[in-house]
Parts: C-alpha cells; sequence; structure tokens
C-alpha cells in the first residue's frame, strides 16, 4: 500500500524558513509524524496536525537568518573584491574601455542636459512666498483675442482700492537708459545703454521681500521722486569700490538729462532670477519729470507691456478668490473705453510660469524664453543617450558569459554563494560607472565650451554643488544597479557542475540571454534610426525655410535703425548724406523691414456694397522707395504718393481675397474708411514660416519711420563694407554719441529659424552620439562572436568556405537585427516627423527616400562597425586558428 | 544566629558564545538532556519526544523539542551525528544526541544544587505534606 505523503506545501514552507543545516532531519521528523498522525487519525487530521507542527516549528533558533554569514567570504575580503574586479577589467581592456567610453558619453549628455534644466527650472524659486505672488496681465477680447503682459496704469489703483486678499501690490515700469555720472575729463561718465532699469515705488521691496539692505533701507529709499536705488555690482561700475555708505547721496544721470540720488544699495542676487533689475528708480520721479508724458498715471486706453503689476496675496487668499473679483475690473475698463471694441479682461499669472511662458515674455522681448517642452524632449534624450550606453554594457556582458561561467562554477564550488557573487559582478560594474563619471564629467566640461551656444548664457559646472553631486552620486548607483543586475543575476545563476562543464548555453543564438541581447540591440538601433530621420527632416526644413522665395529680394539688403528718441529731422539730415554716398543702388525709410519680429496691425472696416467686413490687417508703413527697394511687385495699380495728406493703400492679394475680390482691378478705387486703395502687391511672408500669409496693407509715412534700408547693386556685393563705413561717418556727424549697429536682411529672416537651428544641431549631437555609442557595442558584440567562433572559422575555411561566406555568416546576425529596428522604428519616425512638422504652417512633405536613406545610413555604419573585425576573421589563414589549443 | 545558604553554581566556557556561561539549566532543557542520556544512542527527536510523553506524561512539540535541542547543542552540553535513514524518513537523515562531558557536569551540577536545597529542608516540612 502506497503510505500517503504529507502536503507538498508544508513541506515546501517549512524549507522556505528554516535553517539549510536543520532542514534534513526536521523534515524527516515530520514525514515519522506524519505517518503516525495518518494511522491514528486519517489523512485530513493528520494534514492539521502536521500544519499545527510547522507552525511551531517556525520560530526563532530555527528560522533562518535574513543576512547568511558566510564562512568563507565576510565583508572583511571588501579590498579583495575590489582587486578582483580590477583584474577582471584588465583582463578584458577592449570590453571594459567599450563599456566605459559608452557609459562616459551617456552619463556626460545627462548630465549637462540636467545642468540645463536644472538651471532653467530652478528660476526663482527662491523667492520667499513664491506661489502667493502673482503677475496681472491683460487679456484682449474683440477682432481678435490676444495677450499682454502688461496692464493699463489705471488698474494698479483699483486693484488697490476695491480688492481684498491682497498682501501688497506693486507696479513697475521696465525701462532701458544710457547712464552718465558726473566724473571723467567732460564732466560726465558715460555708459552704455542699460536695460534692466526699472521704476518702482518702495512696495516693490514688500512684494519681493529676499533684498538685502547694504546701504539706505526700505522704509525711507524711493519715497520721494528723483531716487535711485543700486544693486552693489552696479554701484561699483558706476563709481568704483567704495565704503557701502558712501554711495548713498551721490547722482546719476539716465538719458541724458534724468538726474537721480542714490539713496539705497542691496545686495546682488546669485540665485537665478528673471528680476535681474539693477537700477530701481523712485516710481513718482515719472510724474515729477519729462517722462510725465510717457508714463501716465490712470490711463485705461492703452496698454504698454513695459507696465509691470505685481500682486501678492495674504496667506489666507486664493488665486481664485482673486479671479472672483477681475470681472469688477474689466466693467471698469468697458466703462472707460465705451468706444473700443476690445475689451480687457486682466489674469493672474503664478510666478511659476513667468521664466516659461511663450506668450507673454519675461519683462521684455530680448530674452528667449525656454520652452518647458523642449527641455522635457531634451530630458527624454538624455535618458535614451544613457539607456543606449547602459544595453551596450548588458549586452557585452552577457554576451561574455561562458567566459565568465567557469569562474562563477569554480567560486561556487569553493563555497560563494549567489548573493556573493552577485555583490562581486556588482562591485565590477560600480567601479566601471566610477571610472565613466570622472571621464564624464572631464567630457562635460569640454562638451559646454564646444556647444556654448546652446546653453543658457549664465549656466556654470561646478562638480562640487550639492544638486550636480547628488545628481552623479543618483547616476553612479541607478547605472550600476541598470547595468549591473541583469548580467550578475544571470552570470551567478550557472550551476556550477553545468558551468564546469562547460555546458552553459549561455551563447546559443536561441538562449534567453541572448534573446534580449538581440532585443536591445534592435531597441539601440532604432533610436539611432528615428535620430538620422529626425536629423535628415530638420535640417531639409530648415533648408526650406531658408531657401523659399519669400516674396521679396533679400540680397544685397542692409537695414539700421536711427535713434527712436532723436528728432525727426536729424533722420531727414541723415538720409541727404547716404544719398551722397556712391555705391548705394537705393534706400529707403520706413517702420520696419518686409519681415520682422515686429508688427503693426489694426481692425479695418470695408463695405463690399453688401456687408461690412472687419479684418486683422497687417499694416507696413514706408517711402515710396520701399516696394521697389524690396523688389515687391504691384499685381495692378500704381505706388503711393508720398503725400502725408492723402491716405492711399496698396493691399496685398491675401486681403484681396479676404474682401472677395478675384481681379485686382476691380479693387482699385474702393475705399478703406478715409483711404483709397491704389493698387495690389504680390504677397510676401511678413513673418517667419511658421504662420500663414495674413491680410497686410502698404502706406506711405516716414514720420514714425525709425528704420534705414539700404540696397547694393547685386554686382557689387562685396564692396558693402566700404560703403556702410561711409555710411557710418556719416551717421558718426549726426548721432555723435549713438552706436552704428547695422543687419543683413538675410541675417535677421535666419535669425527667425535659430530655435529650429538649435533643434537641428540638438538632433545632430545626438544622433552621433546615438550613432557612437551604438556601433561601439556592436562592435564588441562582434569581436566578441569573432573570438568566439575562431575555430568554427577555421575548419569552415579548411572545408571549402570563401571568405565571403565567412563574412556573410558573421554579419548576418547583426545586419538583420539593424533591418528589424528599421523595420519597426519607421512608423513610430514617421509620425515624430509629422508631428513636429505641423508646427509650420509652410512645411516640407518628408519624401519616402528619406526613410530609406536613413535606413540605409544606419545599416552602413553597423556594417563598418562589425566589419572591422568581421574582415580580418574572414581572411586569417585556417592553420593558426585550428593550430592553437 | 541565622545561617545562610550558599549555593555554587558552576560556570563553563562556552566555545560558542564565547564567554563564560552559568551551567544552569531550565527545566525543558534539564528533562531533554535526561532523556537523551536515558535513551543511550538512540536519542533522535522522536525518540525523545516519545519518551518524555511517555514518561512524564506530558506532552512536547517537535518546535519546542528541536529549539532546545539545537540549544543544547550549541551550549555544548549536547552533541550530534547524522544516522541512518529508513522508509520511514523518507529517505531523510535521523540526527542522533548524545551527552557530552559538559552535558554530563551541567545535569550533575543541577541534581547537585537540588540536592542542596533537599538537605536543607527541614524534615517538619516534608512531614507535613
Amino acid at each position: 500500500m502506497k503510505r500517503p505523503a504529507p502536503p507538498k506545501f508544508l513541506l515546501r514552507w517549512l524549507k522556505s524558513f528554516c535553517k539549510p543545516s536543520y532542514h534534513a532531519d526536521i523534515e524527516g521528523d515530520l514525514h515519522e509524524l506524519y505517518d503516525r498522525y495518518v494511522t491514528s487519525y486519517g489523512v485530513a487530521r493528520a494534514n492539521l496536525l502536521l500544519f499545527k507542527d510547522v507552525l511551531l516549528l517556525f520560530r526563532p533558533g530555527i528560522i533562518k537568518p535574513i543576512f547568511q554569514k558566510h564562512p568563507i567570504y565576510s565583508n572583511t575580503m571588501i579590498m579583495k573584491d575590489v582587486q578582483f574586479a580590477f583584474r577582471a577589467l584588465l583582463r578584458n581592456k577592449l570590453i571594459a574601455g567599450i563599456n566605459t567610453v559608452g557609459l562616459s558619453i551617456g552619463i556626460s549628455a545627462c548630465l549637462i542636459i540636467f545642468l540645463i534644466a536644472h538651471h532653467e527650472l530652478t528660476y526663482d524659486k527662491f523667492q520667499r512666498d513664491g506661489d502667493r505672488i502673482f503677475r496681472v496681465y491683460s487679456k484682449y477680447e474683440g477682432p481678435s483675442a490676444r495677450v499682454n503682459r502688461g496692464v493699463p496704469t489705471g488698474i494698479a489703483s483699483v486693484l488697490q482700492s476695491d480688492f481684498t486678499g491682497i498682501e501688497a501690490l506693486t507696479q513697475f515700469h521696465v525701462y532701458g537708459a544710457k547712464v552718465a555720472v558726473p566724473g571723467g575729463l567732460s564732466g560726465l561718465k558715460h555708459f552704455d545703454f542699460y536695460h534692466n532699469i526699472i521704476f518702482a515705488g518702495p512696495e516693490y521691496f514688500d512684494v519681493f521681500n529676499y533684498y538685502q539692505w547694504l546701504a539706505g533701507s526700505k522704509q525711507h529709499a524711493l519715497k520721494s521722486p528723483h531716487q535711485v536705488v543700486l544693486t552693489e555690482s552696479r554701484a561699483k561700475i558706476y563709481f568704483g569700490e567704495l565704503p557701502l555708505p558712501d554711495y548713498l547721496g551721490k547722482e546719476i544721470y539716465y538719458s541724458d538729462s534724468l538726474k537721480v540720488v542714490v539713496a539705497g544699495v542691496v545686495a546682488d542676487i546669485e540665485e537665478n532670477t528673471d528680476f535681474n533689475f539693477t537700477d530701481f528708480i523712485s516710481y513718482s520721479t515719472t510724474q515729477n519729470s519729462w517722462l510725465k508724458e510717457q508714463y501716465q498715471e490712470d490711463v485705461w486706453d492703452g496698454t504698454t507691456s513695459a507696465t509691470q503689476l505685481f500682486i501678492k496675496l495674504n496667506a489666507l487668499t486664493t488665486a481664485d478668490k482673486i479671479m472672483q473679483q477681475m470681472p469688477h475690473v474689466a466693467s471698469v475698463y468697458k466703462e472707460r473705453n465705451q468706444n473700443s471694441e476690445w475689451s480687457n479682461s486682466p489674469q493672474l499669472q503664478p510666478l511659476s510660469d513667468l521664466h516659461f511662458n511663450q506668450d507673454l515674455g519675461v519683462f521684455d522681448s530680448s530674452r528667449s524664453i525656454p520652452e518647458k517642452s523642449t527641455l522635457y524632449v531634451l530630458m527624454a534624450i538624455a535618458i535614451l543617450l544613457l539607456t543606449i550606453a547602459v544595453i551596450n554594457f548588458v549586452n557585452l556582458e552577457t554576451a561574455q558569459a561562458s567566459r565568465r561561467a567557469k569562474e562563477v562554477g569554480v567560486r561556487k564550488v569553493l563555497g560563494s554563494s549567489r548573493g556573493k557573487l552577485v555583490g562581486h559582478f556588482l562591485i565590477e560594474t560600480f567601479l566601471l560607472t566610477f571610472f565613466s563619471l570622472v571621464l564624464s564629467t572631464l567630457i562635460t566640461v569640454l562638451a559646454m565650451g564646444m556647444f556654448s551656444e546652446f546653453m543658457p548664457p549664465d549656466l556654470k559646472f561646478d562638480p562640487t554643488e550639492p544638486s550636480v553631486l547628488t545628481f552623479l552620486g543618483g547616476c553612479l548607483v541607478v547605472v550600476t544597479f541598470l547595468a549591473g543586475l541583469y548580467p550578475a543575476a544571470s552570470l551567478s545563476a550557472y550551476s556550477p557542475a553545468r558551468a564546469l562543464k562547460n555546458l552553459s548555453m549561455a551563447n546559443n543564438s536561441g538562449s534567453r540571454s541572448a534573446m534580449i541581447r538581440k532585443g536591445l540591440t534592435v531597441f539601440q538601433f532604432g533610436f539611432a534610426y528615428s535620430l538620422i530621420v529626425a536629423t535628415l527632416v530638420i535640417s531639409q526644413q530648415i533648408n526650406f525655410m531658408l531657401d523659399k522665395d519669400l516674396g521679396y529680394a533679400t540680397t544685397g539688403i542692409v537695414y539700421f535703425h536711427t535713434p527712436w528718441n532723436e528728432p525727426q529731422g536729424k533722420r531727414d539730415v541723415l538720409s541727404n548724406k547716404i544719398e551722397q554716398i556712391e555705391g548705394i543702388d537705393l534706400f529707403s525709410v520706413h517702420q520696419s523691414p518686409p519681415t520682422s519680429s515686429s508688427s503693426m496691425s489694426s481692425v479695418l472696416e470695408f463695405d463690399n456694397g453688401k456687408e461690412l467686413l472687419k479684418n486683422q490687417v497687417f499694416i507696413k508703413v514706408g517711402d515710396t522707395s520701399y516696394l521697389r527697394l524690396y523688389n515687391i511687385q504691384l499685381v495692378a495699380g500704381r505706388n503711393v504718393q508720398p503725400v502725408d495728406s492723402i491716405k492711399e493703400y496698396i493691399i496685398n492679394e491675401t486681403y484681396l481675397k479676404t474682401l472677395g475680390f478675384s481681379d485686382p482691378r476691380d479693387v482699385i478705387g474702393k475705399a478703406i474708411k478715409d483711404a483709397t486703395i491704389v493698387g495690389v502687391m504680390k504677397d510676401f511672408h511678413s513673418k517667419s514660416l511658421h504662420t500663414r500669409i495674413e491680410p497686410m496693407l502698404f502706406r506711405f509715412g516716414v514720420k514714425n519711420s525709425s528704420c534705414v534700408g539700404i540696397r547694393f547693386p547685386m554686382e557689387k556685393v562685396s564692396s558693402i563694407a566700404p560703403v556702410m563705413n561711409k555710411v557710418e561717418a556719416a551717421w558718426k556727424e549726426v548721432y555723435p554719441d549713438e552706436k552704428f549697429k547695422y543687419t543683413f536682411l538675410e541675417e535677421s529672416i535666419q535669425k527667425f529659424y535659430e530655435n529650429e537651428q538649435r533643434v537641428g544641431l540638438l538632433a545632430r549631437t545626438a544622433t552621433g552620439i546615438a550613432i557612437i555609442v551604438s556601433c561601439l557595442g556592436l562592435f564588441g558584440l562582434s569581436s566578441f562572436t569573432v573570438v568566439q567562433r575562431t575555430k568554427e572559422i577555421g575548419i569552415r575555411k579548411a572545408l571549402g568556405a570563401t571568405a565571403n561566406n565567412i563574412l556573410i555568416l558573421l554579419s548576418r546576425d547583426f545586419v538583420s537585427l539593424v533591418i528589424v529596428a528599421f523595420i519597426i522604428s519607421a512608423p513610430f519616425a514617421w509620425l515624430a516627423a509629422d508631428w513636429w512638422l505641423d508646427e509650420f504652417a509652410y512645411r516640407i512633405d518628408v519624401a519616402w527616400w528619406v526613410y530609406v536613406v536613413a535606413g540605409l545610413g544606419s545599416l552602413g555604419v553597423a556594417v563598418v562597425a562589425i566589419s572591422s573585425r568581421t574582415v580580418g576573421a574572414a581572411h586569417a589563414n585556417p592553420v593558426d586558428s585550428l593550430r592553437n589549443e | 544566629m541565622k545561617v545562610g545558604i550558599f549555593v555554587i553554581v558552576p560556570y563553563y566556557y562556552s566555545y560558542f558564545e564565547g564567554i563564560f556561561m552559568p551551567m544552569q539549566l531550565g527545566e525543558l532543557e534539564e528533562i531533554v538532556l535526561l532523556t537523551v542520556g536515558v535513551l543511550h544512542g538512540n536519542a533522535y527527536a522522536i525518540t525523545i519526544k516519545d519518551e518524555i510523553e511517555s514518561r512524564l506524561g506530558r506532552t512536547v512539540t517537535l518546535g519546542s523539542l528541536q529549539v532546545t535541542l539545537r540549544r543544547l547543542e550549541s551550549k555544548g552540553f549536547l552533541k550530534s551525528y547524522f544516522g541512518e535513514s529508513d522508509e520511514i524518513r523518507r529517505g531523510r537523515p535521523r540526527l542522533y544526541f548524545e551527552i557530552t562531558a559538559y552535558g554530563k557536569k551541567a545535569i550533575a551540577a543541577t541534581r547537585d544544587s537540588r540536592n542542596s536545597l533537599w538537605n536543607a529542608l527541614p524534615k517538619l516540612v516534608l512531614k507535613l505534606k
């Protein structure tokens, strides 16, 4: 009769917790007891009793310790482990080298992008109660919707008197001016034109209360007109090194005639901030000087983006509560602007959004706003680059498995536990990662120099900074575990008997680790392939945009702006002088070149007989040579007359179509309000190619036109510099104090696509890195295969295989992986390219051959990486490989 | 005049703990140690368990018995060796125990301390019972 056996799960449970040395005996006891229970009480009761027995065995004294002290290895050998790890790395110099280079490249990319992201994301994070500070900005609705970072000056007083929940409120004007201080030979020491000047009241320092006062005090400074508070560094620039209290009472002249007295010095802000103002002129100065015209109080009908309004809520108020009170401001606005079609409902912008909002900008348009999405894309790319370096490591380590299997076998026979072996391999990975980290800090320093245009200008790399150290430490741990854990786990799993008998199947192409290796290689090359496609698409689009006919002439044209605050007469003098200069084909005075970042628009009404058409129309203003200078062609009608009193418009074709005409001749003579349409010009791009061509008109006007465009004859492009020197001489006669700076039109058009150029550079760099690292991995894998199959190749050649046969045999596996990667990632690359191109109103269609070329490119690179080892192996003499045992 | 009673507790050096330990036995330890002696040469967990149960009429769970055995072994009072196996244990070996010289000293010391107490006990107290 077969005896019933005790339930398996109870025995397994016992095994799971019992000390191994006690286990055999105790299990025997249980068997013996179980037999007795069965004969006395039957199977069901016996099971219950046995369960009770096992449960009572679950007690200290029998449960095995979680961390076993091993009799042979103990932690005193840790230095030996490090030594062994060193030796293991040195034994495979090629592989260790490939891993170090790959990892350090990946880590450097991560590090640089971490630095950029950390820099951008920590802007104004140091502000006290920053979550309670908001900027009030204007949101206009009317003929079109738009926002303005400024507000009409009237709003501040309404907020101040009628709103609840506001702890502090400050309104300030952003200003830029030439600065001079008494001293020097001519009585005045002049400085450059400085931005970062604001007109602010003492409340500014209530809202932003992190300023440290080195001289003067918050209570007294900026209270009365003609006072200024400086930052320490700016004070030093103006007056040199002085004891701090001595700065007080010094005089400064802004814009030549605004005389103010220093009433305080504050410490510079070391942290990242957009509030990098250096000169705080008292707000009341604007009302007590000639600035009064420019900065009027209680204005409701105009908004300048230089007027900034910040509020700090009290601790109990939320932004929602303020927004609920906002309709009151909107209704006051409506009341004051009864004839306007626009309505203004002010909004709140949290301080944390200030640095990233593309629509509003920070304080002036000169700063380029980082896009949060770009930052996230950068971070994703960094992580992917590091991933492919880690993949290299995993691939190369597991590929060497058969070589390491013997070592594992011997160690296990000598009593090493699996945990100890995992630790041993991890130490190796840790060492390698550590070297890579050291190397990558060097690479980072070099790369930061090479890609300086790419970086935020005030970005510095200091490896001792806590945030950088934390990142590097985190990197070390994460990379060690990511790269080391799988190889360590799979290598340490070999049973010693199999490993020593050379039966480990690690390198059979069907084994699990081989499959994982293939999958990872496909991932690497898929990523590299997608980046190649991205590079091609981006460069094609950039070339398309730069080469596209904008609808007017751009070559051989330079332009410059005359000082806007100088009287008009001076400009006329300058134009007369320029007219005398030889070598100039044509020149024109106008408000802005055809394509410009600044634009002017207005809502115009046109009565076409049936209905009243209201359209937002962009307006270009200039003299009569404007159209000729830029070679903008007239489709019908004539040029405008150089008279201010007659209002004549030349409209573009898009406006013509919007008005419902097809034949340009029909519209000539029609009236838009009090003006007559006298001509129709061809469409041209007045903005970057991100946006469509919009309705536009050209009218005569030289009064407020500060831009002077000069065209050179086509054949004399080389003579631009000498002629411009003459222009500069003329300029110096008219504006002795102003700097002369001119711009080539083509250059300024290229500037529109700076962001794309930067993205292109990024894509090229990332592609380069991805290809280098992936190919390093492939090179390592193939050289390993070649070494491993030396005998096989020898035998095949001895049996008559040609070098080509061998080459194909060795490359086939790798090439097919690259092709699979191409097939899998092509659809993703297509989707991504399409998504990116959707941002452009005028875009290329990506031709199918781009994908093929990218595929062939990655294949070609892969083949080169492989063949550097395989060709040698295929041509080797079989005698050599077969003779050595 | 009062006469104090001094019981001298012998100490032994425990190689396991690395310190001198009192040769004192717990109640179960004493029973197990004695039973191992009783079973002389045939002492493994099951027989010990049976012996205690039949002689003393008390039940011992395998868990507490195993723990006691191992503790006595680690204190140096018992030593163990793997013995034969058979069908009843499905091939698992028996672990036999026997008393070491230290073990013998320990039970002797225990008995001595008991005896000294017994000897000090006034006859009257026993008679009353």
